[in-house]
């Protein structure tokens, strides 16, 4: 038997509390036409931040996400990163407002939940969307995992300077060689991932 | 249908009561939300939302790849989606370890990386390779010693398997015309680009080099410059980056 419980702002099933307000994650498009860089990042990061209850019930998965994001809008070289995958020769990259316009949608896609979709696209999107955001996630914790008792060797390799994406270095051990590759390929095809859809994962 | 059949599936007299409690509202559902411990997903009613474009994802080659369910990676010990991976199959009957270039549930199974010179470096015995499990299990009851294996030339069987289902799923799809989402294959061993996204009229659009790699595939596996076409065609495309993969690092 199931049943459903109305609240004001909410709907919940047997399996999920369905939010009905989706305006605060949404950027307003006064924001997107004519906002400052900085006022836009601020506000952009503001919403990224505000999804993160919808990714997981989980404190782990939930802080995971919560350090990525932190992450990539502080600290990441996106732009070294790429050049690493694509080459020196690569196309120039999409605008980076467009970028973070995409992701927050793909993100919010992940999230979403829909009872009649409008087609089938949608339909895909929202599930290749969320199991995406979830192979993302368990990598980045997979990359961490060892961090500690590496002495921190694992941040600066795999997040700071890339350098499980640059070939060559033969003298590392057979297992770091082997974890440089996984990682490497996961990497790799994030980023041409990003490329093709437009995105900035 | 006969009519006796149609009798039994779709009766009018009979009313199905499916048991569903009708909805609750209450005012002391207020902020029922927040403890219910459901897990939370944002409604989307098309009708209100301020249009998001679709992505498309299920016709991007990278989207289909990191989108698979992650899987347990022997030597790394990390995880990693199981189509960058290579899954090793053990066959019960004959005790034969072989990698496979086409994935499935059945059998035995356990994931290596995908690249021929680490394992020629790391894999040097069935044991490395096999499911760990199998040999602690006392319903198998397997020993180490009885797996056989073709130590000199798996890897090289493996390619060659790999080759051949790239040509077997060749002849079933070929088309030369491009179109906006396609991803163009070509042979050309001056680019030593493997993979290259390029702009064409409509866009951006993956491109993959299969002459760069002259050395290892030979030439009959792709004629010439063609197109292959993402919707019906991503198994194959998957099986070609596979093979990009597993030979160039």
């Amino acid at each position: 038997m199931s049943g459903t419980i109305r609240t004001a702002n909410a709907i919940i099933t047997d399996s999920y509390a369905l939010i009905k307000s989706t305006e605060r994650f949404f950027l307003p498009q006064t924001m997107i036409v004519n906002g400052g860089t900085s006022k836009f990042l601020r506000a952009s990061y503001r919403r990224f931040m505000r999804l993160a209850p919808f990714v997981s019930q989980r404190a782990m998965v939930r802080s995971t996400y919560v350090d990525y994001i932190r992450y990539k809008y502080k600290i990441e070289d996106y732009d070294m990163k790429r050049r690493l995958v694509l080459g020196d020769t690569a196309l120039p990259r999409a605008p980076l407002r467009q970028q973070i316009l995409n992701t927050l949608n793909f993100i919010i896609t992940a999230v979403s939940y829909t009872e009649k979709p409008k087609d089938k696209v949608q339909k895909t999107d929202i599930i290749l969307a969320r199991k995406i955001l979830k192979n993302l996630l368990t990598m980045e914790y997979e990359k961490m995992k060892k961090n500690k008792v590496s002495d921190g060797k694992d941040y600066i390799n795999f997040k700071l300077k890339f350098n499980h994406l640059t070939p060559g270095s033969q003298k590392i051990k057979p297992i770091s060689l082997a974890r440089n590759k996984v990682i490497k390929d996961f990497d790799s095809c994030i980023v041409y991932l990003n490329e093709t859809v437009g995105l900035r994962l | 249908m006969k009519p006796w059949r149609s009798l039994l599936i779709k009766n009018d007299k009979v009313n199905r009561i499916m048991p569903h409690l009708p909805d609750k509202t209450s005012p002391l559902f207020t902020q029922f939300e927040r403890w219910s411990g459901k897990k939370k997903r944002l409604y989307i009613t098309n009708n209100s939302e301020p249009g998001t474009n679709p992505f498309h994802l299920s016709q991007n080659l990278f989207a289909n790849l990191v989108a698979s369910p992650m899987r347990h990676e022997r030597f790394s010990k990390t995880k990693s989606p199981k189509l960058l991976l290579i899954q090793s199959k053990i066959d019960m009957k004959s005790k034969q370890l072989k990698l496979c270039s086409i994935q499935s549930r059945t059998g035995k199974n356990s994931y290596v990386l995908n690249s021929e010179k680490v394992l020629e470096k790391m894999a040097k015995s069935p044991m490395v390779l096999s499911p760990l499990h199998l040999y602690s299990s006392k319903i198998t009851n397997l020993n180490p010693s009885d797996i056989a294996m073709d130590k000199q030339s798996f890897l090289e069987n493996y390619r060659i398997e790999l080759i051949n289902s790239i040509k077997q799923a060749y002849k079933n799809h070929l088309k030369n015309e491009a179109k906006e989402g396609d991803i163009g294959v070509i042979y050309d061993e001056s680019n030593p680009k493997i993979m290259e996204i390029i702009n064409i009229l409509k866009g951006r659009q993956l491109q993959i080099n299969l002459g760069a790699l002259k050395e290892s595939i030979g030439e009959e596996v792709v004629p010439s410059k063609h197109f292959l076409d993402s919707k019906t065609d991503m198994d194959l495309v998957i099986l070609v980056y596979k093979l990009l993969n597993f030979l160039k690092n």
